[in-house]
């Protein structure tokens, strides 16, 4: 599998894959900001107005970098993903 | 770690705990999710199954053990805990959701995971020297289901706006728990 290139549009980005002697595109679809976390990366906590407790965690790499991971590979049909 | 136990302090008289996972694509190793769990459990407690693949492959015999998690810290959180999870709780993240779930130490709140079908191992290429990563070994939940297949115990997802549905459905179920 190989990403020959990519393009970062609007909304999606698109790849293309080569795998042996195929090569397919696939469309990843950006997240809407609305979709994305509101929280910093690493871990926070809070104690929320009803009383309960709250422990944000979270990774230090961009929440897009998993998604395109992971559809990518889906995409190539070599990697149980 | 510190900074899990940090945030874990700050919340000790909590009498609920909610565990956000959702923003965790990559996650990092078990050591972190079992060090996680360790400060939430009182007891040995199993963590998961792993299946090293290439045995059964190889030479048809299952290869499978069971990977266990320890209380951890001068204290453990004992009051009830429910995990929020969406399609970005991802390895290190499904591995410490599914081990919550097996250990019926927290309730599953949110949308599927990832579903990532293992844990990889890197390898490097010999001319490039490039790393890149495959999985190698299959990883079940420790009832013997595939992580993959595990699903929250709630569905909650999130709807356009601002506010955060996931977050309010896990506190109400929560709350109820502790009526």
């Amino acid at each position: 599998m190989q990403t020959l290139g990519g393009k970062r549009g609007d909304q999606n980005l698109r790849l293309e894959i080569q795998h042996e002697a195929n090569v397919e595109e696939v469309e990843i679809p950006f997240l809407k900001d609305q979709e994305r976390g509101p929280y910093a990366q690493g871990i926070s906590s809070e104690i929320l107005a009803n009383g309960l407790g709250l422990i944000r965690i979270s990774d230090l790499i961009p929440r897009i970098a998993c998604p395109v991971l992971i559809r990518l590979w889906k995409a190539s049909g070599i990697a149980p993903v | 770690m510190s900074r899990f136990d940090q945030a874990l302090e700050s919340l000790r008289n909590c009498p609920g705990l909610i565990l956000d996972l959702r923003e965790i694509p990559y996650g990092g190793n078990t050591r972190v999710a079992r060090g996680i769990l360790g400060r939430l459990i009182q007891k040995e407690t199993g963590y998961q199954i792993h299946e090293l693949t290439t045995d059964l492959k190889n030479h048809g015999i299952r290869r499978r053990w069971l990977e266990y998690c320890y209380p951890r810290g001068e204290w453990q959180y004992k009051s009830p805990v429910i995990a929020l999870l969406g399609p970005f709780t991802a390895s290190m993240g499904e591995g410490l959701s599914i081990a919550l779930q097996g250990s019926k130490r927290a309730l599953l709140a949110g949308s599927p995971m990832a579903r990532l079908k293992g844990a990889v191992t890197t390898f490097t290429l010999p001319k490039s020297g490039l790393n890149f990563q495959f999985p190698t070994e299959r990883l079940f939940r420790v009832d013997g289901t595939s992580r993959e297949l595990c699903l929250p115990d709630y569905e909650a997802t999130q709807i356009s706006g601002t506010e955060d549905w996931p977050l309010k459905k896990a506190s109400q179920i929560l709350l109820n728990q502790l009526r």
